[in-house]
């Protein structure tokens, strides 16, 4: 019985349900930690770099504020000097000197923020200068004015201009550069964080997949599971009804011989609940003698051998019930487990002494029948002698009669002479035939292959001797066998063919014909023909009967005895006989010889 | 030429009768002694001892019927047969049996011959005739 369903595709071995589980579940949950720890990376990952490149923009952003920042700490300070210049307020000088003192703070502050670029850093080298220059430039051009130099005025002018031209020039560049960078960073970020979301949304979806895969697996194998269960439970019931209804009686015994279960058809036997035979010893369930038998049994033998012998067992209500038993001892950690199986042999027990009293019966009438045969077999032997002797006397005597006193008897004398011998020379020929029959039906019948065919020949033979100037054609194929007993069959030949002869001696010339003919299923029936008196087709039924004639004596002698002798011979071999014919057309006589029912039977016995 | 002597074993007077007419009439003119059963063949076959009849010669043929009271004819074959004086005596069985067994004992027990008694006369005359002639003319008999 498949108790596990069997996957389609699978070209393995059937494994257990474990095994079959263990190494697809690991792998599927190892791939998907893998994936998730591989996205958490990732994820990590990007979002650090994110924050790195935040951490850049703000910089960024910072720098450009703080090179603003030198911008404006300049123009304070200018603003501050030409103030100082036009109002000769101390409060502006003191503005002036702070952002003068304060401008190579704001300096190192953007360049601090600035990126670490090469070329940002000479501007910012460059923009120090141009600031101090500026600056000077500013005091000198304040100078001017102050002294009225128009030569002055107009370098330091130009020297104003020009400084604070490459000083902006050089903020608005930097600024721009860092602008650009600012961008290009944020970009990056961008794209990182795309390509991070992108990554994740992957990751996640395979991780989904998976989970997802691997529901539906776990799913399916928990159907099969049940499944599988359900079968089991099924195959369980199943068997459980097979063991408590089996045609049997189950039984099983503890190590101390105590009653662990009963299946129910031994229960119904004895007449015993469950609950009434468990933990009870299994002696008690039997026959005083048949408790010692057990005994002595179990001792006996190797252990998990099967032992089979008789027993008696008691019912609950005190009757006993003949069993065969057949034990068998398993040795088990627990203790050792005795098994029986039980089989009711009442039936059996009976259907024993049915036999052996039919057989003493059989006996019996076999040797009466024996006995009935001897007689029989000494009355024959009686008869052969003792019919005979006086039939010779009387044929005899009536002969020295019509011989001493020959010439003292008249015509009418001689012919009661006559008929008187002729009478005892009938009742001879009917004691032979008699005595034929009874012999035919006592001999054994022995089958063997036999060519009746020879036979057939040498009896037409024998007739023609007997009958010579007779014009005869015995038409005898060659080939014609049987498997009968040849003796018996020499007799019906005997008699048929003698019938065939007798019947067409009063035709000029006769033929006789002995043939088979082969049925469609093999059966083989064989026939005797003749063209001489025939008979009339509505006494055919008589045909057979003992001391049944047709004709008269006077055309055809005769005892009426060989066609029963033929048909009891016929029947003897289990085949059947019959004759048709025509008054003065000729007479045919068909029978069959059981060829197959004997050989049936050969065969059945042979087997 | 001496005349042959015929033992004719046959306990049926009737029988008896017959077969010495069937003799007679075929010039079978011959001595013959009848004995009516077992017994008196055997005594005549077999005398005693101080008997003078032992100086009397054995028949040149004994016609036996089977059917015999007292002691049966193929008791009488095996005396017979194994009798050295009288072993190789020809010895036809005229009965009126042909069961088979009978047949079979007789020719086991050396018996020469096996004829069945016809019931009708004029057969049995012609038989007796070629008896006659077979045993006592054409057949050459054992030296004495």
């Amino acid at each position: 019985m498949q108790w596990i369903r069997k996957r389609p595709s699978v070209t393995r071995a059937p494994r257990s349900l474990h095994a079959r589980w263990h190494m697809p579940s690991l792998v599927a949950f190892a791939l998907a930690s893998a994936i998730l720890i591989g996205a958490s990376i990732t994820a990590y990952l990007t979002v650090r770099q994110t924050t790195t490149s935040s951490g850049e923009v703000s910089a960024s952003a910072e720098a450009s504020v703080a090179l603003e920042q030198v911008l404006t700490d300049v123009s304070l300070a200018r603003t501050a000097q030409a103030g100082y210049f036009l109002t000769r307020d101390p409060r502006y000088l003191d503005t002036y000197r702070q952002a003068v003192s304060a401008l190579p703070g704001v300096l190192d502050d953007a360049s601090k923020l600035i990126a670490t670029d090469a070329t940002q850093q000479s501007r910012l080298a460059s923009l120090r200068q141009h600031t101090l220059g500026f600056l000077d430039a500013s005091a000198a051009r304040d100078e001017a004015i102050r002294t009225s130099d128009p030569s002055a005025l107009v370098t330091t002018a130009e020297q104003v201009r020009t400084e604070g031209d490459a000083a902006r020039g050089l903020v608005r560049e930097m600024q721009t550069a860092e602008t650009d960078l600012l961008r290009e960073q944020s970009a990056r970020a961008d794209a990182a964080v795309r390509r991070t979301v992108l990554i994740t949304a992957a990751l996640t979806g395979f991780a989904i997949l998976v989970f997802a895969g691997a529901y539906v697996f776990l799913s399916r194998e928990i159907g099969r599971r049940r499944n599988v269960e359900r079968d089991l439970e099924r195959s369980l019931a199943k068997a459980r009804d097979l063991y408590d209804h089996a045609p049997c009686g189950y039984h099983e015994l503890d190590a101390l011989g105590r009653i662990v279960s009963m299946n129910t058809t031994e229960l119904n036997w004895l007449g015993f609940t469950e609950p009434e035979v468990v933990g009870r010893s299994f002696a008690d369930l039997l026959s005083p003698t048949s408790r010692d038998l057990f005994e002595a049994q179990l001792q006996v033998g190797e252990l998990a051998e099967f032992r089979e012998f008789e027993l008696t067992l008691r019912r609950r209500d005190a009757t006993e019930l003949p069993v065969l038993v057949a034990v068998r001892t398993l040795p088990e950690p627990a203790g050792a487990v005795t098994r029986m199986t039980v089989f009711d042999i009442t039936e059996r027990r009976l259907t024993q002494a049915t036999i052996e009293r039919l057989n003493r019966d059989l006996t019996i009438r076999a040797r009466e029948l024996e006995a009935a045969n001897a007689e029989l077999e000494a009355f024959c032997y009686s008869v052969s002698h003792d019919l005979r002797a006086p039939l010779r006397t009387i044929d005899g005597f009536s002969s020295a009669l019509a011989e001493d006193y020959e010439d003292k008897l008249d015509e009418a004398g001689h012919h009661l002479l006559r008929r008187i011998r002729a009478a005892t020379k009938h009742m001879g020929q009917l004691i032979d035939d008699l005595l034929s029959l009874s012999r035919v039906t006592r001999a054994e019948l022995i089958r063997e292959p036999i060519d009746l065919s020879a036979t057939a020949r040498a009896v037409c033979s024998e007739l023609r001797a007997e009958s010579p100037g007779r014009d005869v054609r015995c038409i005898i194929p060659d080939g014609i066998s049987a498997n009968a007993d040849a003796r018996l069959l020499r007799i019906v030949l005997v008699n048929l063919l003698g019938n065939s002869f007798k019947y067409t001696a009063k035709h000029q010339a006769a033929t006789i014909e002995f043939g088979q003919n082969i049925e469609s299923d093999g059966t083989r029936t064989y026939f005797v023909r003749d063209d001489g008196a025939g008979f009339d087709m509505r006494y055919a039924d008589k045909l057979f009967g003992v001391f049944q004639r047709l004709h008269n004596s006077r055309d055809f002698p005769g005892t009426g005895v060989g066609l029963a002798t033929v048909q009891r011979i016929v029947r003897r071999h289990g085949g059947e006989i019959r004759a048709e014919g025509e008054v003065e057309k000729g007479a045919c006589v068909f029978f069959t010889l059981g060829e197959d029912d004997a050989e049936q039977t050969a065969q059945l016995q042979a087997a | 030429m001496e005349a042959m002597r015929i033992l004719l074993v046959e306990d049926n007077p009737d029988d008896e009768e017959l077969t010495l007419r069937a003799f007679k009439k075929n010039n079978l003119a011959n001595e013959v002694v009848v004995a009516r059963d077992g017994v008196e063949a055997l005594e005549y076959l077999f005398p005693e001892e101080c008997d003078q009849r032992q100086h009397e010669r054995i028949p040149d043929l004994v016609l036996l019927d089977l059917k015999l009271p007292r002691v049966s004819g193929l008791e009488v074959l095996k005396q017979i047969r194994s009798t050295e004086r009288t072993r190789r005596l020809p010895v036809v069985v005229l009965t009126s049996s042909n069961e088979q067994r009978d047949v079979i004992e007789s020719y086991d027990l050396g018996a020469n011959s096996y004829i069945r008694k016809p019931v009708d006369f004029e057969e049995f005359i012609t038989g007796v005739r070629q008896l006659g002639l077979y045993w006592l003319v054409l057949n050459q008999p054992p030296p004495r």
